[in-house]
């Protein structure tokens, strides 16, 4: 563990951690010390931001090849909406290159104009797992078909950074680790900032009584606790940067949903700029194989909701949207053949989205040949023909400045598929 | 995955809202008897919407047109099959032992699991009676998951649960939505996710919480502690240090919670005897969270007694088990 104390705090700031362990005076000198030095002198960040859709977003929705409108409304009549102009919600989005965006992600369209979204589609795992169990585990270890792997790609990621890592370098907002994180590089999961700021208030929690956990945890053998312990004291003497962070005037409306409130705190922390690198998001209940819906309906639900939080992320951000790239993702897609249920069952390949300033952006990146079922994955399912890895390699490598796919993607041997540009 | 499935057609569970007199009566009638219907426990087999046709499961073949045996004799296979012992065998040793157990005590406990065609209780006998059960470096050596960290602390300072809500909530903000998790193979026995810079926050929040009586529908009574232990020339907070964390030798939590009390040792003597003020047995009563902003600094001092069990509770020693 080496966290940079030195970023932040220069001369007698020190006393940061020095006093707790005496339990000689006040404890948390480190947030005076900050409250009084200019903003935090740490070099600014490039920010992935990636956003895990749970439960496989069915791609054909999200996106669809207007070409393929013949069987796409053969074989799903109940879902699948029509192109071109006419009855207002109902209808594709024209993105002018060949595909359609389902109208609740219509928030995006000027992005997508304006050359900032990019779409990858047929994108997947060559492995063949329809398990969301297995297919979330092997594109969160970014190795397909293989259990062993005990990190997670974005911790590779962080270990190939090579540089100080402050504690809110790679933060996960939820209360559980993602298995895209795990690993030996340090990383913070946290629901809410709000809990960090529970802590360090004198009024809910006595700066003794804190000093007195500190230096619990400091005694403690050298361990995972003690390591994530002190990860925990320095984010919450590192608070104050976070929330005299630069407020945007006026504040940007997010949706009430998990992924806004999450979408919220990332963008605080970049404006804040306490080091963050890696952030990561959950987006549920993409698992649609009940009443999917057209223009209404869960997809649509869930759509507008990631639609309306990437929006109101991407405004929020103001200066700092050229620093950050955000990467979706999706475990697989879903059939393309609708069943009785109205709904869309486990499929293969399905679309992701990437946003940022140096995105390729204004175009669908990959594609889809054919919906004929005769040209499908085991006849029912979109084929992969990218693999995710060429996608995340591309963005987390380009953005963030890491040329080894090798330490990223074990036993990967494919080639980036170019997205960002420079 | 199809052909087992496909061995368990017109296997249902019984639903909690069934009539199971009814089901019982029906499933020893001659209609039963007839039509293939059987209640087992649990679960109700209905031979008319079973696929009877032949199915081949881990290179068996089962013969077509059966009934309820295809099912069992999925179970057996599976209960038979030697990768079933090694992977309960390992869920076991993790569960009780260490997150990487030895392997060899994996493979013994596998080979208990098949002499004993799957005796579950020779099987934990056996766990037990392993060296490395008792071996001192897998003492300790695992990270309680939320759940356990909450109850164990609600257990340790004896305090009762009325109403289960708040606390449900604060073991979901840990990092466990009981009854939640995503995927059906169910919360991890992993300490990567439960440990982490944040959690670790929420414990030691939680922790504090707790011990201050801060947690909706649980009441704590320090006074307990006070009053049986206090007498016997031990400081309430030593107490509560023996008690909560027996086998940890006292010297240490003198040094560490003396040393960072603020005023050393004095303080938990001096906090102690402010408890004959109070009504003994009455429990505190939880300040309501939404008005804790407007009490400010008008609130009572906090009970530094209160805050040592906090500290006890969020310690590291207390996070293992």
């Amino acid at each position: 563990m080496n966290w940079s104390r030195r970023a932040f705090l220069k001369g007698g700031a020190v006393a940061l951690f020095g006093a707790g362990v005496t339990g000689a005076g006040p404890v948390f000198l480190g947030r005076a010390a900050l409250a009084a030095s200019p903003r935090p002198a740490l070099a600014r960040r490039r920010v992935l931001v990636a956003i895990f859709q749970r439960g496989a977003m069915d791609g054909l929705a999200a996106v669809a090849p207007l070409d393929e409108q013949g069987w796409l409304t053969r074989l799903r009549p109940r879902l699948a909406l029509g192109a071109g102009h006419g009855a207002q919600g109902a209808r594709l989005l024209d993105l002018g290159v060949g595909y359609g965006l389902h109208p609740a992600l219509e928030p995006l369209l000027p992005f997508f104009r304006d050359g900032d979204l990019a779409v990858v589609h047929g994108v997947g795992s060559p492995d063949p797992t329809r398990s969301h169990f297995d297919a979330q585990e092997f594109m969160e270890s970014g190795t397909p078909g293989v259990r062993s792997t005990s990190d997670g790609w974005l911790n590779r990621v962080c270990g190939e950074l090579g540089h100080e890592a402050t504690p809110y370098r790679a933060v996960a907002l939820g209360a559980t680790m993602p298995r895209s994180l795990y690993g030996p590089e340090p990383t913070l999961a946290v629901a809410d900032l709000a809990e960090l700021r529970l802590m360090a208030s004198d009024r809910s929690v006595p700066r003794e009584v804190r000093g007195g956990l500190e230096s619990l945890y400091r005694r403690a053998s050298t361990d995972s606790l003690r390591g994530a312990a002190e990860g925990t004291f320095e984010a919450v003497a590192l608070l104050e940067a976070v929330e005299r962070g630069p407020q945007p005037r006026p504040p940007v409306p997010y949706p009430a949903s998990p992924l806004g409130h999450s979408l919220r705190q990332i963008a605080r922390l970049v404006r804040a700029g306490v080091g963050l690198e890696v952030a990561f998001a959950e987006s549920g209940g993409w698992d649609t194989h009940v009443v999917q819906g057209g223009d209404g309906g869960s997809f649509a639900r869930r759509a507008s909701d990631l639609a309306a939080s990437l929006r109101a992320f991407w405004l929020d951000l103001g200066e700092h949207r050229d620093d950050v790239v955000v990467l979706t993702m999706t475990e697989f897609g879903r059939t393309v053949a609708e069943n009785g249920s109205g709904g869309t069952d486990h499929g293969h390949a399905s679309c992701l989205f990437v946003l940022g300033g140096g995105v390729d952006g204004g175009r669908v990146h990959g594609g889809v040949e054919s919906l004929d079922p005769d040209a499908l994955h085991e006849g029912r399912d979109l084929p992969v023909t990218v693999d995710f890895r060429a996608v995340f390699a591309e963005v987390a490598g380009k953005h963030l400045g890491i040329d080894d796919d090798q330490t990223l993607f074990p036993g990967w041997t494919g080639v980036r598929l170019p997205l960002l540009r420079g | 995955v199809v052909e087992v499935a496909r061995a368990f057609t017109g296997w249902a569970p019984v639903s909690p809202e069934a009539d199971i007199e009814r089901l019982a009566a029906l499933s020893s009638s001659r209609w039963a008897a007839r039509t293939g219907f059987v209640l087992d426990g649990a679960f109700v087999f209905r031979a008319g919407s079973h696929d009877a046709g032949a199915k081949r499961v881990l290179g068996r073949t089962l013969a077509g047109g059966r009934g309820i045996e295809d099912g069992e004799d999925v179970l057996d296979l599976l209960a038979r099959h030697p990768a079933t012992a090694q992977r309960l065998a390992r869920k076991l040793a993790v569960r009780f032992v260490a997150d990487a157990p030895p392997p060899a005590l994996v493979d013994h406990l596998a080979a208990v699991w098949a002499e004993s065609a799957g005796d579950v209780r020779q099987v934990l006998r056996a766990l037990v009676a392993a060296p490395e059960f008792w071996a001192p470096e897998t003492r300790g050596a695992k990270i309680k998951s939320p759940l356990e960290l909450a109850l164990s602390a609600v257990r340790a300072l004896g305090a009762e649960v009325a109403r289960p809500r708040d606390l449900v909530d604060w073991v979901r903000r840990m990092g466990q939505p009981l009854y939640a998790y995503p995927v059906p193979s169910g919360f991890p026995d992993d300490p990567r996710s439960w440990v982490n810079a944040g959690a670790l926050l929420t414990r030691m929040r939680f922790a504090l919480a707790l011990a201050a009586g801060e947690v909706d529908g649980v009441l704590v009574n320090l006074d307990r502690v006070r009053g049986s232990r206090a007498a016997e020339g031990e400081t309430a907070v030593e107490a509560l240090w023996s008690e909560l964390l027996p086998g940890r030798p006292l010297a240490e939590g003198r040094e560490i919670l003396g040393a960072t009390a603020g005023g050393g040792e004095d303080a938990f003597r001096i906090a102690a005897a402010p408890a004959a003020e109070r009504v003994p047995g009455e429990p505190r009563r939880p300040p309501r969270r939404r008005h804790r902003g407007a009490r400010g600094a008008a609130a009572a001092p906090p009970d530094p007694l209160a805050q040592g069990a906090g500290m006890i509770l969020g310690s590291p020693e207390f996070q293992r088990r």
